[in-house]
């Protein structure tokens, strides 16, 4: 992680330690909730997609959410849109290396929260893999 | 249909987060004495647009407790609801519609109610207990302070570390009861958790009272008025038992089991009160002594399962449970 700056540092405010440390390098496939297509805005975190209320975990709202399986990321869309379509019902898959940022250990439900490096995108790195019915 | 309404007015100040996933959902707004809820729709290029609706803490609660659905929470009779846009968190156009005019994709499936794992992480959770059409204060105040004594056992007997001396002995002197409501306020405010204390009071008939407390000694005590409510053969039982040899001065108890500490036992469990934390000593007297304070905390949580004082607690309204009101029981 040393000599490696977040995309959204300035943004953490100082009092805040972020990144919390169990956050890790991961390499591997994640899974997110997206649009058809694919464009930056899947890949902004609430603040910036949501500026009209500053609530949550202070650290964890400048990370991007992501599960560790598409039945975990299925699941939860499906709990999620009966009352909040809001979310679309797209799942994309996203191959994230070790350059792109730092993880959290994935709940019981497979959430995670992943904090990116600057200059990191991942719109041409997604691909839509489900549609929810 | 939509009707174009003045945004000059302030906009609503944010009370509580209801669910929460990546941004806020559905929030709990304040104007005044006026309570709101407001769901995201949508998210445009212009910013997010919401839904608003007028409700009470009452109507909040029961969807809380997944009793009522979405739309009941959302929607009233008059089929009319206030739409907000906001761009950058400033309120920049407010109208009235139609539900039937609204996109689909801003009502919710007919059947969907509140998930609970969609609510903030918190260590708080707001109990709510609904106030029935007739009642007065010193009902309020009654429920107010059997709940808040159970919770400060709870605290109070959470690291499984036994009671002070002058605790356990205040129970011989002065019956369980008292020496429960003084040494559990006392412990638990030295333990540094935020107590639990109401929230606020909203009367108007039917009215609620909420009381924020520490989420995980409030579950606590829930799952031991759960454990009241699904083996309550085995509560009474027990109680009747304990009671029986434990109960007012030295002549007017049953004689003392042989099983006394099997009974402790198993009733400590019932009520997630750790055995451990009631005894300093060994012997008869001890025993007595951890029999009137379990016995204590046991009727006050019949009170709140019951809803002795006409407030109810959300998810317990219709327990069905049988066998003499709490305020019935013998001292």
């Amino acid at each position: 992680m040393a000599g490696r700056d977040f995309k959204y540092r300035s943004d953490f405010g100082s009092a805040v330690k972020c990144p919390p440390d169990t956050a890790k390098p991961f390499e591997g496939v994640l899974y997110r909730f997206c649009r058809s297509p694919i464009t930056d805005k899947d890949f902004v975190p609430q603040p910036i997609l949501v500026p009209g209320y500053s609530l949550g975990d202070p650290c964890q709202r400048w990370g991007l959410s992501f599960f560790s399986t598409q039945a975990h990321a299925r699941a939860k869309l499906t709990e999620l849109r009966r009352a909040h379509k809001v979310f679309a019902k797209y799942i994309a898959a996203v191959q994230v290396s070790l350059d792109d940022g730092v993880a959290t250990k994935p709940g019981n439900n497979g959430h995670l929260t992943l904090h990116e490096y600057r200059h990191v995108s991942f719109v041409g790195r997604a691909t839509i893999v489900e549609e929810l019915p | 249909m939509k009707l174009l309404l003045s945004t000059t007015s302030q906009d609503l100040v944010v009370k509580r987060v209801l669910e929460f996933f990546d941004f806020p959902l559905l929030v709990e707004l304040h104007d005044g004495g006026d309570v709101f809820v407001e769901k995201i729709c949508e998210l445009t290029a212009d910013g997010e647009v919401y839904l608003q609706q007028k409700t009470s803490p009452r109507k909040i609660a029961q969807f809380m407790a997944q009793q009522i659905t979405f739309n009941e929470l959302l929607f009233d009779s008059s089929g009319l609801v206030v739409c907000v846009q906001r761009t950058n968190g400033k309120l920049v156009e407010k109208w009235a519609t139609r539900r039937v005019d609204l996109p689909a994709d801003y009502v919710p499936d007919d059947d969907a109610r509140h998930t609970p794992s969609l609510e903030p992480d918190s260590d708080r959770v707001i109990e709510s207990f609904l106030i029935s059409d007739t009642w007065n204060m010193g009902w309020l105040a009654k429920t107010e302070r059997d709940y808040g004594t159970c919770v400060d056992l709870v605290i109070a007997t959470s690291t499984g570390e036994p009671l002070p001396d002058n605790v356990i002995n205040r129970s011989l002197e002065s019956g369980g009861s008292h020496a429960l409501a003084n040494a559990a306020m006392s412990i638990a405010a030295r333990k540094k958790v935020e107590r639990a204390r109401t929230e606020g009071i909203h009367a108007n008939s039917p009215g609620v009272l909420n009381i924020d407390s520490p989420r995980a000694y409030a579950e606590l005590v829930r799952n031991s008025m759960q454990n009241i409510v699904d083996n309550y053969d085995k509560f009474d039982s027990l109680y009747a038992q304990i009671h029986a040899w434990s109960k007012g001065k030295p002549e007017s108890r049953s004689p003392f089991p042989s099983n006394a500490n099997e009974q402790l036992s198993e009733f400590s469990q019932l009520l997630h009160i750790p055995m451990k934390a009631l005894f300093r000593s060994q012997g008869k007297d001890a025993q007595i002594r951890a029999a009137k304070l379990l016995a204590a905390h046991a009727r006050r949580l019949k009170r709140l399962v019951q809803g002795t004082h006409g407030l109810k607690l959300v998810g317990f309204e219709d327990t069905g449970l049988m066998g003499a009101p709490a305020d019935d029981i013998e001292y």
